[in-house]
């Protein structure tokens, strides 16, 4: 038992922040982003015994954190925009950032809320490296030939959203 | 010259791009600057994608996630006792139901002999 608890544990501190990063990219709203991966973990220790071996953990996993992440979209109201107190806060979390960097961290924030929880995993799959084309269909369930295709344009629609966006920016300048 | 697609924009960002696709997009930096400026657009954003950080949860995300399991194993072993009590309770109310019914057919009034109809 304390066993079991040491390995949950191990299995907690080395994923929570990619499980945590794919649902709060999807859910734009950390504590939405935080329920829906303790529940993914949840699932994920009830669902241990019968993981089958031979398939890859993480692909499992995110699959898992995935799924409960569109979930909790369906589940919760609209998304939350974000907000200048929110950049604020991004900054306060980490000092050592530029501020240029946590300013363009924020618009690709605000920017990735626009788009469809299957553009925004893609593109948060993508970038965190963690993953090949074929895992990320194995993720998302996609068929591996489609996954490029949908990736391109998922980057395509986010290039549109922060145009956009900068434009209206520039318009509140004025 | 033709333009590149989006698609090939994308692979050369990426790594990906082939030999003739590289040229290409080679070609277009010094003769065209609308495409020298899409694609500066683009790679500005996959660099942004590249070094967005991974975002971390709250600091008492692992114990409450610990203690949530924790709680969930021990509300497991209830239910499976409490799943029985149907079970009993039907049990209990059918043998009620069978002592009922013998105690009224003892008191039924017993017929003291059968009559054959004879035709």
């Amino acid at each position: 038992m304390a066993g079991d608890k040491t390995a949950h544990r191990d299995l907690v501190r080395h994923h929570k922040d990619f499980a945590f990063t794919i649902a709060y990219r999807i859910l734009n709203n950390r504590q939405e982003a935080e329920e829906a991966a303790q529940d993914a973990f949840m699932q994920a220790f009830a669902a241990l015994k019968d993981f089958n071996r031979t398939a890859k953990f993480t692909t499992w996993f995110y699959r898992i954190v995935f799924n409960a992440a569109l979930m909790a979209k369906r589940r919760h109201r609209p998304i939350e925009t974000i907000t200048e107190s929110h950049a604020l806060a991004f900054s306060v979390m980490d000092t050592t950032r530029s501020l240029q960097n946590q300013e363009r961290t924020a618009q690709i924030q605000e920017a990735l809320a626009k788009l469809s929880a299957d553009d925004v995993t893609m593109i948060t799959l993508f970038y965190l490296k963690e993953f090949s084309l074929e895992e990320m269909a194995g993720i998302t369930a996609i068929s591996s030939d489609t996954i490029k295709v949908k990736l391109h344009r998922a980057r395509k629609r986010l290039a549109q959203a922060l145009r956009l966006q900068l434009g209206e920016e520039v318009k509140n300048l004025y | 010259m033709e333009l590149l697609t989006d698609n090939d924009i994308f692979d050369l960002l990426d790594g990906v791009a082939s030999e003739e696709v590289t040229q290409r997009h080679e070609k277009l930096c010094k003769t065209d600057e609308s495409y020298r400026q899409y694609f500066s657009e683009l790679h500005g954003l996959n660099e942004s994608l590249n070094i967005l950080p991974l975002e971390s949860p709250s600091l008492a995300f692992e114990n409450t996630l610990i203690n949530r399991w924790e709680a969930a194993q021990t509300n497991y072993k209830i239910p499976t006792v409490l799943k029985r009590t149907p079970f009993i309770f039907a049990g209990i109310m059918l043998s009620l139901m069978f002592i009922v019914m013998l105690f009224f057919i003892q008191l039924q009034p017993t017929t003291t002999g059968f009559t054959a109809i004879d035709f």
